[in-house]
């Protein structure tokens, strides 16, 4: 899976919880980063910040969704409450979280998008 | 003291002017027309006595010249003057002594010739003193006029002397007036005591007064120049068959003593009437002239603000009286609309100062909103920026307490320590984001009993303070933004709770529906809010507690405000504070 935020210590520091719970995550800092990534069919699980420099993050997902449609996201938000966000979680945003995601909840949400 | 110009003092003194002139050109005029009047009756009076006298002289001097006429036409007379030369006969001076028989004797009797020569031969009774004076012949008995000599008057009656019919001498006695005749006295006394009887020559010369005695005569100067002194009135009448005449004179002070009296009188009466007329004219005048010192006083106040003087003398039925009524009524208007422009400008006042107090509160609300927005931004962004150092923060420490292996207990300790202090922060932005979303409400229907009792539980309540919860029957639902109201309910209980500081005591929530609205009171027994701070608390960025930034009120209250609530404080007479939070229920929208 792809951890996408431009908090670079925030990418890692997710990146290491992940693979502390036996994941593989792939760093990337920016949107473009997480739309290239997604040509690499091995990643099919995007945890992603919405609030991102350039391209966010749920102009981001809808590109990842043209290339790779059977991609799932679980999107971090610290802003806008997750309705007021363009997406339904159907579009394959398997979850929204609230900013600060507490790590149980975290897990829970990967967990159940990797099922 | 008088003031010359006052009309009180001038009608009285021009009334006062005016009678006495009149009264003083009256009593002249009429003094001067009776004055003439009495002069001209007594003069009348005297000329009727002088004529009476003069009538009574002339019957006496007809005698005389009668009995010389008779001895002249003696014929020893006549004889002596035929032979000139030749001394008078006995015959004819018994004729000539003859005529001393009369009442009067004559000083001297003479025959003159015709060259005025007295004949020869008179006897010495006949001759007086000196040098018998040669006379023109007359043809007629003549009475000559009187000549003072010696301050006696004589006169001389001549008669002439005809031998068959002409003239050829003259016979003449030299006279003196020597005494008064009865009939005189008698009509001296009819005219009075003051009257003074003369005699003299008809051409005013010559004058004897006529008294009981004439020895000497007192012979006056003329009566004219008497009367031009005007201190006479003379009459005269001239004595028929001779040159003289008789004169009346009388004091012109006995004529006009009555009138004299009359005019004092007169004049007594005139300077009474003078000074009643004068009082009269002060009464009348003081009468006219108080009425309109009055009004002048009472102007002259009115002029100096004094609005509620009025003039007292109203009741007259003249003109100042009806002035005076004017006047009053004139005031009367004047202080009604100076009142009435005193109660617009207190209304207009009072309405000017509830406008700037209404625009000062407009003004404050604004300063707060716009200082809540300011904040709002900041907050909002300062939240966000923390929340993902917060983030990571809380990751490092998960990382580290499942990667460091057995662990100090200190480490463990502090990595706990950690753990809190980022729940805490993270719980502050939470706030501080929460209170710096301005959003507009989204208003439904809402029960008020499970929105309280649901609020209340997310509220960490000590176990020692009680919750007294009491919401009355058939509350009507209200009609606001739960989300919001649950916020501002949050923050009530949290602030009553922090008030009891860890003490034991109670929190009491009670909700109540009245005119319309739902009260719901929030009351704790801790120190309850300084006076001084009732309203500062709703400001934001004041706070009371050593931790908090002091927008949990004030975010309240706009909250309450945006909801078409509101939001007090007051303090409890049992202690403690009570915020009130009114709303409107679903009926009164």
């Amino acid at each position: 899976m792809a951890v996408v935020d431009d908090d670079r210590d925030m990418v890692r520091s997710l990146c290491d919880i992940l693979e502390l719970h036996g994941w593989e995550a792939v760093p990337s800092y920016d949107g473009e980063g997480a739309v290239s990534l997604s040509r690499n069919d091995d990643i099919d699980l995007f945890l992603m910040d919405v609030r991102m420099p350039r391209l966010n993050g749920v102009d981001a997902w809808n590109a990842i969704r043209v290339l790779h449609p059977k991609a799932k996201s679980v999107l971090m938000t610290a802003y806008a409450p997750p309705e007021a966000l363009a997406l339904t979680p159907g579009q394959g945003v398997v979850r929204i979280l609230r900013k600060p995601v507490a790590v149980p909840d975290l897990i829970d949400a990967l967990e159940s998008a990797l099922e | 003291m008088i003031d010359r110009f006052s009309l009180r003092w001038r009608l009285p003194a021009i009334m006062a002017l005016i009678l006495i002139g009149a009264v003083m050109t009256l009593s002249v005029l009429a003094y001067g027309a009776a004055r003439r009047s009495a002069i001209e009756v007594a003069r009348e009076r005297l000329n009727n006595a002088a004529e009476r006298v003069s009538s009574i002289a002339s019957t006496g001097i007809a005698n005389l010249t009668r009995q010389a006429g008779l001895v002249a036409g003696d014929s020893s007379v006549i004889e002596a003057l035929r032979h000139p030369g030749t001394p008078l006969t006995a015959a004819a001076q018994r004729a000539l002594l003859s005529l001393r028989n009369d009442t009067t004797v004559p000083l001297t009797v003479a025959v003159l010739d015709l060259q005025g020569r007295p004949v020869e031969g008179v006897t010495p009774e006949l001759v007086r003193e000196g040098p018998v004076e040669r006379l023109a012949p007359v043809d007629s008995a003549t009475v000559h006029p009187f000549r003072a000599v010696n301050g006696m008057l004589e006169y001389i009656i001549a008669v002439p002397v005809r031998d068959s019919g002409r003239v050829v001498g003259q016979l003449v006695e030299w006279r003196r007036v020597t005494r008064v005749t009865t009939s005189f006295r008698v009509i001296s006394d009819l005219i009075g005591p003051y009257a003074t009887l003369l005699i003299g020559n008809a051409d005013g010369s010559a004058l004897t007064e006529l008294k009981d005695t004439l020895h000497p005569p007192v012979i006056r100067d003329s009566t004219s120049a008497r009367e031009a002194r005007n201190l006479n009135t003379v009459a005269a009448s001239a004595i028929p068959g001779s040159p003289w005449a008789f004169y009346v004179e009388y004091p012109n002070a006995v004529i006009l003593r009555p009138l004299r009296v009359l005019s004092w009188q007169s004049l007594l009466v005139a300077a009474s009437v003078v000074v009643l007329a004068i009082l009269a004219g002060a009464l009348l005048s003081l009468g006219m002239t108080k009425p309109l010192a009055d009004l002048t006083t009472t102007a002259e106040f009115i002029a100096g603000g004094d609005l509620t003087r009025r003039p007292h003398d109203t009741a007259a039925r003249d003109e100042i009286g009806r002035l005076a009524r004017s006047f009053g009524a004139m005031a009367n208007k004047v202080q009604e609309s100076r009142d009435d422009l005193e109660r617009r400008i207190d209304a207009r006042t009072s309405d000017l100062q509830t406008a700037v107090t209404q625009l000062r509160e407009t003004q404050d609300e604004l300063l707060r909103k716009e200082k809540l927005a300011t904040i709002g931004q900041l907050a909002s962004s300062v939240g966000h920026e923390l929340r993902n150092p917060l983030g990571v923060m809380a990751n490092a420490v998960y990382i580290l307490e499942r990667t460091i292996e057995s662990p100090t207990l200190k480490a463990k300790h502090y990595l706990q320590l950690l753990s809190a202090q980022i729940k805490l922060s993270e719980r502050i932005v939470a706030d501080l984001l929460d209170s710096a979303r301005n959003q507009s409400p989204q208003r439904r229907r809402t029960d008020v009993r499970s929105l309280l009792t649901e609020q209340l539980t997310r509220v960490n309540i000590p176990t020692n303070v009680h919750v007294e919860f009491v919401v009355e029957e058939d509350m009507p639902e209200i009609h606001v933004d739960p989300d919001q109201v649950g916020q501002i309910l949050v923050n009530l209980f949290t602030n009553a709770t922090q008030a009891m500081d860890n003490q034991p005591g109670v929190l009491s929530v009670r909700a109540n529906n009245g005119d319309g609205r739902v009260h719901i009171h929030v009351r704790d027994t801790g120190p309850g809010v300084p006076t001084d701070l009732l309203e500062k608390i709703f400001e934001p960025l004041y706070t009371t507690k050593a931790r908090g930034i002091g927008l949990g009120l004030s975010v309240s209250r706009t909250l309450a405000t945006a909801n078409r609530g509101s939001l007090s404080v007051k303090n409890h007479s049992g202690g403690g504070a009570v915020f009130s939070l009114d709303l409107p229920t679903g009926d009164s929208q």
